[in-house]
């Protein structure tokens, strides 16, 4: 399995390929772009889009392109991760409906953050895990004193968010389907 | 500063600003990374507003640079008084300083007319720096530009190297005019704004004309969203919309029908051949 900016850089030369140009600046940006939106693939879209893209001719290219690299969307998923979420902060009620929902446990096996967080723990590398750890706090938005009461409910999301438990498994092996480059 | 694209959303709300999670996300991402963000799309899509808005959540001061042909260094980035160095050359003489003297007493900061650009990198508080139109400007302007915001500082012979306390958040509009080279695109990271779809416009309206109907809303709406589809000279923008709306709520008119786009088409069509061709079309085909 490819790692992320592994995969990144390969987009870039596909793009490259099809005349649109991409320089190496670029693609660290990309991915660093990548590292700061947080989860959510529409997030990770962007965040490759206006750091490889800089021209309106070639949005084209790039809407064709990127499904076909990454992957098709999952509109209707994606839209009822977004939904639970919604409904999360809206009442302890939904919170419940959504820890139920055994496909909310983690990000789905291609995501590119469960990647880079197994890559960087794979590889010591401590600031691509600091900055995953932030990204993962950022991305619980603005926190009010009355959550220190569902510290463990924002921990499992922060921890969601960036692919925690399926890194887990990958690292420790209970999880054949995602060896990965273990 | 923001801890996400939806809080950038959240605030931008709050000074009744809309913006979709793309573009926030794309502003958020400018910022995080200190890269100045390029927007480009249509006039009157809130580029330059965008700007304000950002500088007035952040906190920060907000410094403009309006582009123009013809633009050069004197009067983006600094120039000597000259006339004030005159006064003090002429007065330094009655008093018969030495030439020595003069020469170092009239190349101070006293001297100094602070542009735009100078002005953003010697603020020691955090600023927003909108170089509004860049388009309009000549090409050796944009490399001159590109230097600045690469490097973030400034050498003046006479005073030496200013270098940014900060670097400034740098917002670049464009409405296409010309196209930039690649240097400067790589520099920025890039957003396209486009007339907003429907359900944003309709939330714009309601958000910027208070009192106007629900119903009457979505007709205006509808309407001008149509109207974009056209090949116009110049179609409307948002700006436009909202005028409409407002004119129609002052004049008491809930109602759109032809007579009423007869008497105020020439708030949201500025050319003549525009209006032309729209009262030639059938009204219910603009209205569905």
């Amino acid at each position: 399995m490819k790692s992320l900016d592994e995969k990144i850089l390969e987009f870039g030369h596909l793009l490259r390929k099809r005349g649109v140009n991409v320089t190496h600046s670029q693609i660290a940006d990309a991915l660093e772009s990548a590292v700061l939106v947080g989860t959510g693939r529409r997030g990770f879209e962007t965040a490759l889009e206006c750091t490889l893209i800089k021209d309106i001719g070639d949005y084209p290219v790039f809407e064709e392109l990127f499904p076909r690299y990454f992957g098709a969307p999952a509109p209707d998923e994606e839209q009822a991760q977004e939904e639970a979420l919604r409904e999360e902060d809206a009442g302890e009620d939904a919170q419940e409906d959504e820890d139920t929902t055994p496909d909310d446990d983690d990000v789905a096996e291609d995501d590119p953050r469960y990647r880079m967080l197994l890559r960087a723990v794979q590889e010591g590398d401590y600031l691509m895990l600091h900055r995953i750890g932030k990204s993962a706090v950022d991305g619980l938005g603005t926190l009010h004193s009355r959550d220190v009461f569902r510290v463990g409910e924002l921990l499992a999301r922060a921890k969601r968010s960036i692919g925690w438990q399926r890194a887990w498994d990958t690292l420790c092996g209970s999880d054949p389907s995602g060896k990965g480059d273990a | 500063m923001f801890t996400s694209p939806e809080d950038i959303q959240e605030q931008f709300a709050r000074r009744k600003f809309i913006i979709g999670l793309k573009h926030a996300t794309v502003v958020f991402l400018a910022l995080r990374l200190h890269r100045p963000l390029l927007v480009e799309g249509p006039a009157g899509v809130g580029k330059t507003e965008l700007a304000r808005v950002l500088a007035e959540t952040t906190g920060s001061r907000f410094i403009r640079l309006q582009c123009y042909e013809g633009l050069d260094e004197c009067k983006a980035l600094y120039e000597w008084n000259y006339h004030k160095q005159l006064l003090r050359i002429y007065a330094d003489h009655q008093e018969n300083k030495t030439w020595e003297h003069i020469r170092q007493s009239i190349y101070t900061p006293e001297f100094l007319l602070d542009r735009p650009l100078l002005k953003a990198l010697s603020q020691k508080d955090p600023v927003v720096l909108l170089i509004d139109e860049l388009d309009k400007s000549d090409e050796e302007f944009e490399s001159f530009l590109l230097e600045i915001l690469s490097e973030y500082q400034i050498s003046i012979p006479e005073l030496g190297t200013v270098r940014a306390e900060q670097i400034p958040a740098v917002v670049l509009t464009s409405n296409n005019f010309r196209n930039f080279g690649d240097a400067l695109k790589r520099r920025c990271i890039h957003l396209y704004i486009d007339y907003p779809d429907f359900d944003q416009e309709l939330q714009i309206v309601r958000l910027k004309v208070p009192g106007i109907d629900e119903r009457f809303a979505h007709r205006i709406v509808s309407f001008i969203q149509n109207l974009r589809k056209d090949r116009l000279r110049k179609a409307p923008s948002i700006a436009e919309t909202i005028n409409w709306a407002e004119a129609l709520l002052e004049l008491g008119i809930d109602e759109i029908t032809e007579k009423v786009i007869d008497q105020t088409a020439g708030v949201f069509l500025k050319y003549r051949e525009d209006i032309e061709k729209i009262s030639s079309r059938e009204l219910p085909e603009l209205l569905d």
